[in-house]
């Protein structure tokens, strides 16, 4: 066990599935100068191990700024026998090669009835409360939960980057991994050796009987925040984190709510269609009877991202607003049996 | 080149594949044996062959809505293509793509895109894990003139010049996009963009000609396979049938008289007369080809009737390859 | 004897469905390959069916003035 930040534990798990399997390739933009720090084990180029120079340009590739070539050209490798992680860079820049996503990525296997696997991983950060505007600071993962075909994984601490970011590579279906930027200094303690975190099976990290908080991505902890402070107001909250959007681990949360009753979703995407409001519907389908309260979501407004660092910040999800929701979701009474 | 003569009697036959096929599948469509359209290669036989004859085997190939032709080509059985444009469970994708998203892997052929230049980048990527891989295959990228105007095929072009691929990008110019004349929405000339992006372009002006066709595209493969980077070859061609079976905008748009002249080039009867003149096989052998083909054709027709749908439970099927939820 | 279906052909992509207009022949007759059969209406155009094979025309399926869904059968030939 060793003290990683989110964003060396990234870079350790691409090290290892490149070390393990010489089909594994890294492309796209500024990868060979580590300037997202993923590409390496620490800082700069030269500490800790330089994956230019580890693995050389056959399979360490800048690529141009050509997001739509960039994705489908991983894509028919992965098809072809290769095992690419696309760095996307920003999550913002994922639209400009939306057909390629959707329609090739999503669709190939399906479409050429099971001739195709596509073992393709691409990550991008999402860069929101980060002032870069609202170019920068989309997080997109519920859109593309919307297509079938796609996985998704949104890593909200550095030994769930590391473990899911493995099992993505190893995956023989492509993934997309939405890393929130604003984590990447976070740390904490990651086994170093290798594991794999598998898809589909959330992490509890609160265990509690009055209310069930699913945080996703910084979302997560928002929610551990809350959770401390309403323990010393006598509620007892139970933190839940699917960590994969695609397949989603329905089934933890539903068996949460079957005690607590209650359900607040902490979720940094936009309130319309977010996955706050897909995982509201599974809910309120499959548990109805077990709700004591409606189910409360804490996302951020349906509003454009601004610039000023006056007034970015408080659209994001908080402690302070869940806290407000949990209040709400406790305090609302039910029909009369 | 000096072309042996199976070689040049297979071109005549694949040729005659694609016709008699894409000929069947247009009655099947006026029949309503096939559901929703497909988008025939009549006509742009020599450019299709000629392409995909300077392909080795193992090479990788992806294309566009006007698919048939193109695993025809590359030597794809007729059977399985036909059960795949009824629907069939016998067809080569299960009966879950259809006419415009052919792929039949086992001769290369990476899948047919309904998105107009979508597959381009695909087949950069074939071409990327060629290289990384040192396989030594060759990837080949058909478009349309209309695909000629896409983003992602000057990305794909900058991308596999700037990384020496293995990949010849090859336009199907039949000079229209469904109705749009191409002079009216493409500046310049397609084969010179290649410039641009420091590699060869080439145009052939006689597309229904499969000998000229195939040095062209030749040259541009043994260029890639001997690791000297990626070209472009623009073939001029004309499609004889509508865009797509059932389309009823004809003389909207194309001259009749421009194409009776493209009807009187057909690189079918061309090919023919060219064997004959040049004694490499006579009327006889040529008649007997074109009944094998056609029984082929047949045969393929029979096999598709007689196959059955797939089961309801197939929607769900080949999603992923580690399944969930209502796919597993 | 082998019964051949008359489907009515979906022209076009964006075609649901088609009303006979007019048969030009009557249960009892003869026809042959490519003949045509009935006028049909859609939403864009006005077409012709036209047979599939030879034989004699056994059953008129969907009468003048019917709308129906595309690949309905609306006749039916006896290859005798």
């Amino acid at each position: 066990m060793t003290v990683m930040s989110y964003l060396g534990a990234i870079g350790a798990a691409q090290r290892e599935a490149m070390e393990a399997d010489p089909r594994v390739i890294i492309m796209g933009e500024d990868v060979e100068a580590n300037v997202y720090g993923t590409m390496g084990g620490g800082k700069s180029r030269a500490d800790k191990g330089d994956f230019l120079q580890m693995f050389g340009a056959r399979r360490i590739r800048n690529t141009p700024i050509s997001e739509e070539a960039m994705v489908g050209a991983a894509a028919g490798a992965a098809m072809t026998g290769l095992r690419p992680i696309v760095d996307l860079s920003y999550s913002s820049f994922l639209y400009m090669a939306m057909d390629q996503l959707v329609n090739q990525v999503a669709k190939n296997r399906y479409m050429f009835g099971g001739q195709a696997s596509l073992p393709v991983v691409f990550r991008s950060a999402m860069f929101f409360g980060l002032n870069t505007g609202a170019h920068h600071s989309d997080r997109p993962y519920p859109m593309f939960m919307n297509v079938p075909g796609l996985k998704i994984m949104v890593p909200a601490t550095p030994s769930d980057a590391k473990g899911l970011l493995r099992t993505a590579v190893d995956m023989d279906d492509p993934v997309l991994s939405f890393e929130a930027c604003i984590l990447w200094g976070l740390k904490e303690e990651v086994d170093e050796g290798e594991y794999r975190i598998p898809f589909g099976v959330a992490r509890t990290h609160r265990h509690g009987n009055d209310v069930t908080i699913v945080g996703i991505s910084t979302g997560v902890h928002a929610a551990l925040q809350a959770a401390q402070k309403l323990e010393a107001e006598g509620i007892s909250a139970e933190v839940i984190d699917p960590r994969t959007m695609v397949p989603l681990d329905s089934d933890a949360i539903l068996n949460s709510v079957a005690r607590t009753g209650r359900l607040v979703i902490v979720d940094p995407a936009h309130t319309t269609c977010g996955a706050a409001a897909e995982i509201s519907a599974i809910v309120a389908e499959k548990a109805f009877d077990c709700l004591r309260g409606p189910i409360m979501r804490v996302t951020t407004p349906d509003t454009q991202i601004p610039f000023s660092p006056a007034i970015e910040k408080q659209l994001y999800p908080d402690a302070a607003k869940t806290i407000a929701a949990v209040k709400r979701t406790m305090e609302a009474r039910t029909r009369a049996a | 080149m000096t072309r042996p003569n199976d070689l040049l009697l297979e071109m005549q036959k694949r040729m005659l594949r694609i016709r008699f096929f894409d000929e069947r599948a247009s009655k099947m469509v006026k029949r309503g044996e096939i559901p929703g359209t497909v988008h025939t290669s009549i006509g742009q036989e020599a450019q299709v062959v000629g392409a995909c004859m300077a392909l080795a085997e193992g090479d990788y190939m992806t294309g566009n809505h006007r698919s048939h032709g193109h695993p025809i080509g590359k030597g794809a059985a007729l059977g399985p293509l036909m059960a795949e444009l009824t629907g069939k469970a016998t067809g080569v994708c299960g009966g879950k793509g259809g006419s415009m998203h052919l792929a039949d892997f086992k001769v290369g052929s990476l899948g047919e895109s309904g998105i107009v230049g979508s597959s381009i980048p695909i087949a950069t990527g074939a071409a990327l894990s060629s290289k990384v891989l040192g396989t030594g295959r060759v990837s080949l990228a058909f478009f349309g003139d209309g695909a000629a105007n896409q983003g992602c095929l000057y990305e794909a072009m900058n991308l596999s010049s700037v990384w020496d691929l293995p990949i010849v990008f090859l336009c199907e110019n039949n000079q229209y996009a469904l109705s749009t004349p191409a002079h009216t929405v493409t500046a310049g000339v397609i084969a010179e963009r290649a410039a641009g992006f420091a590699m060869p372009g080439v145009r052939v002006e006689d597309g229904q000609d499969v000998l000229k066709v195939h040095d062209a595209v030749k040259t541009a493969v043994d260029r890639a396979r001997a690791g000297q980077g990626p070209s472009l070859v623009e073939v001029i061609t004309y499609r004889f049938n509508e865009h797509s079976e059932g389309l009823k905008l004809g003389t909207d748009y194309r001259n009749p008289a421009e194409r009776e002249a493209w009807m009187k080039r057909d690189p079918i009867k061309m090919f023919r007369a060219h064997l004959i003149d040049k004694g490499i096989a006579d009327a006889v052998v040529l008649d007997a080809l074109e009944a094998e083909v056609a029984a082929e054709v047949e045969a393929a027709y029979q096999f598709a009737e007689e196959s059955d749908y797939p089961a309801a439970s197939v929607a769900f099927k080949d999603l992923y390859t580690e399944p969930f939820g209502v796919t597993q | 004897m082998a019964r051949i279906k008359v489907l009515l052909p979906q022209w076009g992509m964006g075609m649901s469905e088609g009303k006979i207009i007019k048969w030009h022949k009557a249960v009892g007759d003869m026809v042959t390959e490519d003949e045509p059969l009935a006028d049909v209406e859609s939403e864009k155009s006005t077409d012709t069916i036209e047979s599939p094979g030879a034989g004699r025309l056994s059953e008129i399926l969907v009468p003048e003035g019917a709308t129906v869904e595309v690949r309905t059968a609306v006749a039916i030939i006896v290859k005798e």
